[in-house]
């Protein structure tokens, strides 16, 4: 708020002339400076949203050997954007006998779900929209507004296929937020606040202060929140909901044009909420190695605003990674059926995400901070993370050069050419 | 057995059932009295000499009384009966008064019997005494009509739609109609969700619609509604002589339009006596299984991408997009091929082609590794699949399964080498059945599996096919094939099993009668048998393990 | 801090959200539509926490009363087969002695909010109340937190018994549905 105020007053003063403190209007240009900073949060998310579309297909297209999008801006950047405008242009279907106030609604509610969520995320150092000290708990909350939302599309398309789809979705999204908030409140345990910055500054920036790394449940918790995040979001192989061979797209079904497009939207700025979740909660989040929060905090000028360029990339670099390695999950594997699902989450998942936070409480009762235990726990955990990186990075190597073999021997010429030259 | 011994048979337990015994077809047909029809049937099936389980084929014959000659006119229904175990079959016939066409339903000995009496009275209008559910299986629900008689004639308007092209383009556009009504909806049952699959689906691959009956997620029942792709081909085979059909056997399974060119080819080769030239054989057998590889990939991919899985289907098409150009290379065409003549191939398969195919198949073993690395032990789909829709050999057989779908239950019958035709007798390959790899034998997973397997022993064939083709031509020429009037029954193995042709013929150009015998009409029998208790998304993994192809069943 | 102006806009706007959703639950013809304007009031009454600086109750209030209770409340509408036709299944009934108690309450309920704060608007301040929540849950009401506990276990445990004994009856008319691995 103090960020308005100033770009208010400043307003005041420069075109109207007038003292902030005495006109009578001053109230009305803050209103509409807060309208316009709403208006930029919304660009900002679609910059989040349109540009992990194109990472989606591009990804997808090099996993099942095609290009994907490569015409509309160079490599195809600006797809999004064309979708953007040609679903602006469609008309708008509207089913004659659907519920049209709740038809009309819904997109804006799973979208209004979605995009509050950007509110807490912290992108930086000192940038973050707003420090909630109810942070993480406002994250869950507010995504419950999405299933609200999809019931309402299930409902209001008057259809029997989208009913079954935001039945399902809405049951599927209320039963995973149980494992998903569970392992957040390890990671609540274990930094002692549930505001998003607080959580952050209590990790650090080197690997060994990630919250992943502290002891062998929180590495859990971060899978478990990773897959039970996935299905909150309606991703293969949870997509049930927008089974596309089976219920043609759910609650999906009776939307077109602009409409269509916010759900989808909403979908690919949940992928990025997830992973974002996932980065400051697990992965130390903004936090540069080796220089504390307290350190940028008090830096000034160039210097500052150079920290927070810094911290902004870190959380932007890790959410991106784990966003792709959503995306190639997405297209890899085959999907679940829906008992299958509620098996996973309410047999398999809640059960040990729970045994996850008793394990969590023991070692933060036995375990000081700091302490020789301490330090040795987070260097397994550091060891078996490097390991699994490793593993898999051997293994891509191996296959990649067993395929590189085969193609020259077929094809007479190399695997692999320079990025420069995609086609 | 041979026909005369079962003839012999059937005397004796039934006698006075066989009225005439026409033995110089070349198929030997037994002319029973319609009222013996289910005393000889049933005695068929049960009597442990005999043990015909399967039936194979059900077909009307419309034969008006001719204009000069006393003898009545009448409808026959033709019986093909098959015993698997036993390795002998029999054909039977009844005729029928055309006035007053009825008979007693065999529906109830052997199950895939409902469908195709169903398509008989449909298309002809034979009504059968018994039938629990005697509805139009192709047409619309209220056409009127019997559509292959031979005195049909086209009602002028449907639904206020003209039916000839003439009359559109004389009237324009149409004006305002009456939505069709293809309905052949099971009744709605009390409390239960009505939900309909189709015909439009992702799912369902082709345009077929399914009636389902739900409560939530679980099926009471669904009951296929099959018709909308029905384009009358056997009745254009009667109007465009033997020639003319080759290129719309294409479009019955377009997936592996060289094995019903093949069977076409087949039937009429073996009416009119002719001698197909080794080479011409070997190029058959090499089309032939590339074909059924690339039909194996579409379906094992689109299995996988109706589970979810998008990945594996696309490097399937990668791979078989290297197979339609050989195709292309082949004969002109990559999906419809219209390859064969009657007495060999159109054109003869180059050195330079044979080169292209051994570079591809050499190239396309170790894909097969990397498909099942992918996804055939991912642990998802393989729950997904392993005991879902579980298929009991005695009913595969009963319902008239073939093909891969037959083989995954457990019974090893493959016709090119139970019944072999062309060259087959001289590969080494093995016929690949269901091993339970995962779950119970013959369920969905066992399906999938042996398309897989499949394909490795075609590309075993083709390698041997492609060291051992001799020189010679490629094409016997037969001009104007005119068969003397006779019947046959012949069957090629095709991707979706047996695809049978039964052709009668007059002695014209024009067969008196060509009726297909495809796999996926059989399979869609066993739906709805198979359904109760299933899930919505185990119908969609029971719907793409059996590979059903839409064209294949309306035809 | 928030200025004068704006904080009374944003007060009338969640207060308003609120009253405008009750009515609309009220007096709308179509059941569902009903109870989708229960999230503008709950969504409402959840500003007017945040605005009363009560951040934990706000946040819990969205996560338990939509994302849980409206969420029910959907389920069972939708799902029901009661219910023949949505559009028309609110008839507005008994107008007149409606507005009569209407009236009466409202008058009371206004009486007892003026007298008992007398026209003040000095809002608490601004302090993050969920430490001091948790504590006096594991406190001084550490015996009805319990308590709560016993008997949210109870609910969960009735509601499988009752799901579950219904997959076990037959279908009408099909085969016993199985389990599935």
């Amino acid at each position: 708020m103090n960020i308005i105020q100033h770009v208010a007053n400043l307003l005041i003063r420069s075109v109207f002339h007038a003292d902030p403190a005495s006109w009578p209007w001053t109230w009305l240009v803050q209103a509409v400076v807060i309208g316009i900073a709403a208006f930029l949060a919304f660009a900002f998310v679609a910059i989040f949203a349109g540009p992990v579309s194109w990472i989606e297909r591009r990804i997808a297209g090099r996993i099942q050997s095609r290009i994907g999008p490569n015409r509309v801006g160079p490599q195809g950047v600006l797809q999004w954007l064309a979708d953007g405008v040609k679903c602006w242009l469609k008309e708008d279907l509207v089913p004659a006998a659907a519920d049209r106030p709740l038809f009309l609604a819904a997109p804006y509610l799973v979208f209004t779900g979605m995009f509050g969520a950007f509110v807490v995320l912290p992108f930086g150092a000192q940038v973050v929209a707003a420090d909630l000290n109810v942070g993480i708990l406002y994250l869950l909350a507010i995504t419950s507004l999405v299933v609200v939302g999809l019931l309402m599309a299930g409902w209001g398309s008057n259809s029997k296929w989208a009913l079954f789809g935001g039945v399902r979705s809405a049951a599927q999204l209320v039963s995973y937020e149980v494992p998903s908030a569970f392992s957040l409140l390890c990671v609540v345990l274990l930094a002692g606040t549930l505001s998003t910055q607080g959580i952050v500054a209590a990790q650090g920036g080197w690997p060994w202060d990630w919250f992943i790394f502290r002891n062998p449940f929180m590495f859990a918790a971060f899978f478990l929140y990773f897959t039970a995040a996935i299905a909150e979001g309606n991703r293969t192989p949870f997509d049930l909901p927008e089974a596309e061979s089976e219920i043609v797209a759910g609650y999906n079904i009776e939307y077109s044009g602009m409409r269509f497009l916010f759900f989808l939207f909403a979908e690919w700025a949940n992928i990025w909420i997830m992973a974002a979740i996932s980065a400051f909660a697990f992965l130390g989040g903004w936090q540069i190695p080796g220089i504390a929060p307290e350190q940028i905090a008090a830096t000034k000028g160039w210097e500052f605003v150079g920290w927070q360029a810094l911290s902004w990339t870190i959380f932007l670099v890790k959410a991106t990674f784990l966003v792709f390695v959503v995306i190639q999950i997405r297209w890899t594997l085959p999907r679940l059926r829906v008992d299958q699902l509620m098996i996973t989450c309410w047999k398999y998942l809640v059960p040990l995400s729970m045994l996850m936070v008793l394990g969590v409480l023991v070692l933060l009762a036995l375990v000081p901070e700091g302490g020789g235990a301490d330090t040795i726990l987070r260097g397994a955990m550091v060891g078996l993370g490097l390991a699994v990186v490793l593993v898999s990075a051997l293994r891509v190597r191996r296959t990649f050069r067993v395929d590189r073999e085969h193609y020259r021997e077929m094809e007479g010429r190399d695997l692999w050419y320079p990025p420069y030259r995609l086609p | 057995m041979t026909p005369a011994e079962i003839r012999e048979r059937v005397s004796a337990a039934c006698p006075g059932a066989v009225e005439e015994f026409q033995a110089d077809l070349l198929d030997p047909v037994l002319r029973l009295r319609p009222d013996r029809l289910r005393e000889v049937c049933r005695f068929l099936r049960d009597d442990p000499g005999l043990r015909l389980h399967y039936l194979r084929l059900v077909t009307g014959i419309d034969r008006p009384a001719a204009a000069d000659s006393e003898t009545p006119g009448g409808i026959d229904v033709v019986y093909h009966l098959w015993s698997y175990e036993l390795r002998h079959g029999c054909q039977l016939r009844v005729r029928l008064d055309r006035a007053n066409p009825v008979v007693e339903t065999v529906s109830d000995l052997w199950p895939d019997a409902n469908w195709y009496e169903r398509e008989c009275f449909d298309l002809l209008g034979v009504t059968f005494a018994g039938h629990p559910g005697l509805t139009r299986l192709l047409m619309p629900a209220d056409w009127v009509g019997h559509p292959l008689r031979k005195d049909y004639a086209r009602p002028e308007r449907y639904h206020g739609l003209p039916t000839s092209r003439a009359t559109v383009l004389a009237e324009g556009r149409a004006a305002e109609v009456a939505p069709a009504m293809h309905d052949t909806k099971a009744q709605p049952i009390e409390g239960y969700l009505r939900l309909n699959m189709g015909p439009h689906h992702p799912a369902t691959h082709g345009v077929i619609n399914f009636l389902l009956e739900t409560d939530g997620e679980i099926l009471k029942k669904a009951t296929p509604d099959v018709g909308y792709l029905h384009r009358g081909i056997e009745k254009l085979a009667e109007q465009v002589g033997y020639v003319g059909t080759m290129p719309y056997t294409d479009r019955v399974d377009y997936l592996g339009a060289m094995f019903t060119n093949h069977g076409w080819a087949l039937a009429v080769e073996k009416l009119l006596g002719v001698e197909v030239p080794r080479r011409a054989e070997f190029c058959r057998v090499i089309a032939s299984e590339l074909n059924r590889i690339a039909s194996h990939l579409i379906s094992t991919g689109s299995l996988a991408m109706d589970l979810g899985a998008f990945t594996p289907f696309l490097h399937w098409i990668r791979e078989r997009e290297t197979i339609n150009d050989i195709m292309e290379r082949i004969c002109g065409a990559r999906l419809t091929y219209n390859y064969l003549r009657f007495g060999g191939v159109s054109r003869d398969i180059d050195p330079e082609t044979l080169d292209k195919i051994k570079h591809w198949i050499d190239h396309f073993e170790p894909m097969m590794d990397e498909f099942d690395r992918l996804i055939s032990s991912n642990e998802i789909f393989v729950r997904r699949l392993a005991g879902v829709a579980v298929i009991s050999p005695a009913d595969a057989i009963a319902y008239g399964l073939v093909g891969p779908n037959l083989r995954a239950s457990g019974v090893a019958w493959d016709t090119r080498r139970d019944e072999p035709y062309s060259i087959y007798p001289e590969f080494a390959f093995d016929v690949v059945t269901g091993r339970a790899v995962h779950g119970t034998l013959g369920d969905a997973y066992d399906r999938y599996d042996c398309r897989l397997r499949e394909i490795k022993e075609s590309l075993k064939i083709l390698r041997q096919a492609m060291a051992a083709i001799p020189e010679g031509e490629a094409r016997v020429k037969v001009p104007r094939p005119k068969p003397a009037a006779n019947e046959v029954y012949a069957r090629v193995e095709g991707p979706r099993g047996e695809c049978g042709f039964y052709v009668v013929s007059d002695g014209t150009e024009k067969p008196y009668r060509a009726r297909f015998r495809t796999g996926s009409f059989t399979a869609m029998t066993i739906i709805e048998h198979l359904s109760p208790g299933l899930m919505l998304a185990d119908l969609v993994a029971l719907i793409g393990s059996l590979d059903v192809i839409a064209p294949e069943i309306d035809r | 801090m928030i200025p004068e102006p704006v904080r009374a806009l944003l007060f009338y706007l969640c207060a308003g959200l609120a009253l405008a959703g009750g009515c609309w639950v009220a007096f709308a013809r179509n059941i569902v539509h009903s109870a989708f304007a229960l999230l503008a009031t709950f969504a409402g009454v959840a500003g007017l926490y945040a605005f009363l600086s009560a951040d934990f109750l706000a946040v819990v209030q969205l996560m338990i009363y939509v994302g849980g209770v409206l969420v029910l409340i959907l389920f069972a509408l939708m799902l029901t087969s009661r219910i023949e036709e949505a559009r028309v299944s609110n008839p507005t009934i008994g107008l007149v002695p409606g507005a009569v108690v209407l009236i009466a309450v409202s008058a009371l309920l206004v009486y007892a909010c003026v007298k008992e704060f007398g026209g003040t608007t000095d809002l608490p301040p601004g302090e993050p109340t969920t430490a001091g929540i948790g504590d006096a849950l594991l406190s001084r009401y550490v015996l009805p937190f319990e308590v709560i506990s016993v008997l949210l276990l109870a609910v969960l445990l009735g509601a499988v018994t009752i799901a579950g004994g219904r997959l076990r009856k037959p279908a009408p008319g099909g085969k016993p549905g199985k389990e599935r691995p």
